[in-house]
């Protein structure tokens, strides 16, 4: 099972009215790691910004979420729920790169019952309309909810709310903490998958595609609607295969009627200019393709413009993945390529 | 009478199903603007509205990403039973109130729908 131990927590001083930093306190002196109250966080690390980086990332933050306008988070939900920011894993193509400045730090919110108590603004708008949250937009919280046990909370709160639904999205495998919950169907948890090279190469500090497929399984079988992101898709000599041999292997871990709860997202490679320089500075050893000659530029939703395959790549990832797909999972529903 | 009363009739006298002897009338009230479409008895709501160019807000058309949410305004009984991928996103509540996922409903008869501005969803 991978998920994250860091290596030291601060506690604001905000967050030491409620229950949920007590009872992670508790667990933090059980394992041994040491904690510290404090009014601000500050850098306290040494070393080049590489250093500080990868130090940052073994450092958690506890900290509550001021309530601010949730942002909108299309394709995938209506909107962005997060109960963590920041990221254990050191995926190198990851936007969250571009989110957290020089010091990426873990943050957990421990005001749970205030954040699900503003998504309940969100919801009474829409109603009767279903709103659906993305708890994975800026952070991957699987790895901590052993620690937090928040999307537990989340789950089982959305599972009795007739107009509420979430969605997470992880690398992780650390799943069990929710085979037991009532969900009702109202949470779809999906896979971040990659070929082999993507996951051999870039996903670092992530478990591996086979405990991801196990972990997929598990919450299969626990009844979850389930899913699969494939992306970032990457176009490096020898992809289509490695792509098929992707599609292969989610096919042959599922029985026809788990393929048939199962959707699956497809998002093609790209980054900001700001990304690539990040990229470049703390992963200064990677060989991620990111030569801006074999892309197109693009404005996304947020505004900022992007790096991205240009029009005949695009189809050539559709013709090559969604083609594997529809011959060897052709129960399963494709939500998007992008 | 209604339209698939009329339909019905047809049935009994000629070979074509009906989905392909009538329309319906679908009035739509998106983003703050008012639309009115035919739609053939048996067609899919949201390929209709595209068709007609009426913007309803739409993304996966395979009935789970829930954007393509849509309110039946009036004609509670004018469009096909709730698919299995509505059933399982959208469960009791909201169907019975009148949400639908314009991209798995089926129009019977003529009905109003309506999706709020996006902008609207939001509290103030």
């Amino acid at each position: 099972m991978r998920y994250f131990r860091p290596a030291r927590v601060y506690v604001k001083e905000e967050a030491l009215k409620y229950e949920l930093t007590d009872e992670m306190v508790a667990r933090f002196n059980e394992s041994g790691i040491p904690v510290e109250m404090v009014k601000r966080v500050r850098s306290t690390f040494d070393g080049t910004p590489r250093e500080q980086f990868f130090e940052a990332k073994r450092t958690l933050v506890l900290g509550v979420r001021k309530k601010t306008p949730l942002q909108g988070c299309r394709p995938s939900a209506n909107w962005q729920l997060p109960f963590v920011s920041g990221c254990p894993g050191h995926c190198h193509y990851c936007y969250l790169n571009t989110s957290f400045g020089p010091r990426p730090y873990v943050r957990v919110y421990v005001n749970v019952d205030e954040i699900l108590a503003h998504a309940e603004e969100y919801i009474e708008v829409r109603r009767p309309m279903v709103t659906i949250f993305e708890g994975s937009s800026t952070s991957d919280p699987v790895p901590l909810e052993h620690w937090t046990g928040s999307l537990s909370r989340a789950i089982e709160h959305f599972a009795k709310h007739p107009y509420g639904r979430f969605r997470i999205a992880t690398k992780y495998d650390n799943v069990e903490p929710f085979l037991g919950l009532d969900h009702r169907g109202h949470t779809r948890i999906r896979f971040t998958v990659n070929s082999k090279r993507v996951v051999g190469s870039w996903d670092k500090a992530t478990a591996s595609l086979s405990r991801r497929l196990a972990a997929a399984k598990k919450i299969a079988q626990a009844g979850y609607p389930f899913g699969f992101l494939l992306g970032p898709i990457v176009m490096y000599e020898g992809w289509e295969n490695e792509y098929v041999d992707l599609v292969t292997s989610i096919a042959d871990t599922f029985t026809s009627e788990e393929r048939s709860r199962m959707s699956l997202e497809l998002i093609t490679h790209r980054f900001t200019p700001k990304a690539k320089s990040i990229i470049e500075s703390v992963y200064s050893d990677t060989d991620l393709p990111m030569d801006e000659g074999e892309r197109v530029w693009r404005y996304g939703q947020f505004g900022y413009g992007k790096w991205m395959y240009p029009r005949d790549a695009y189809d050539a990832v559709k013709q090559v993945v969604q083609g594997a797909i529809g011959r060897m999972l052709p129960q399963a529903k494709v939500m998007y390529l992008v | 009478m209604s339209k698939r009363a009329a339909v019905d009739e047809k049935e009994l006298g000629e070979r074509k199903p009906p989905v392909e002897q009538g329309v319906a009338r679908v009035e739509a009230r998106v983003r703050d603007k008012e639309y009115a479409f035919d739609v053939p008895l048996g067609g899919n709501l949201l390929s209709a509205a595209l068709r007609n160019k009426v913007p309803v807000d739409h993304l996966c058309r395979v009935g789970l990403c829930g954007i393509c949410q849509v309110r039946v305004a009036w004609g509670d009984d004018s469009l096909s039973e709730p698919s299995d991928a509505e059933t399982l996103l959208l469960d009791e509540m909201p169907l019975s109130e009148g949400v639908r996922l314009a991209c798995q409903a089926k129009v019977l008869d003529d009905l109003g729908i309506e999706q709020s501005d996006a902008k609207r969803q939001a509290p103030r």
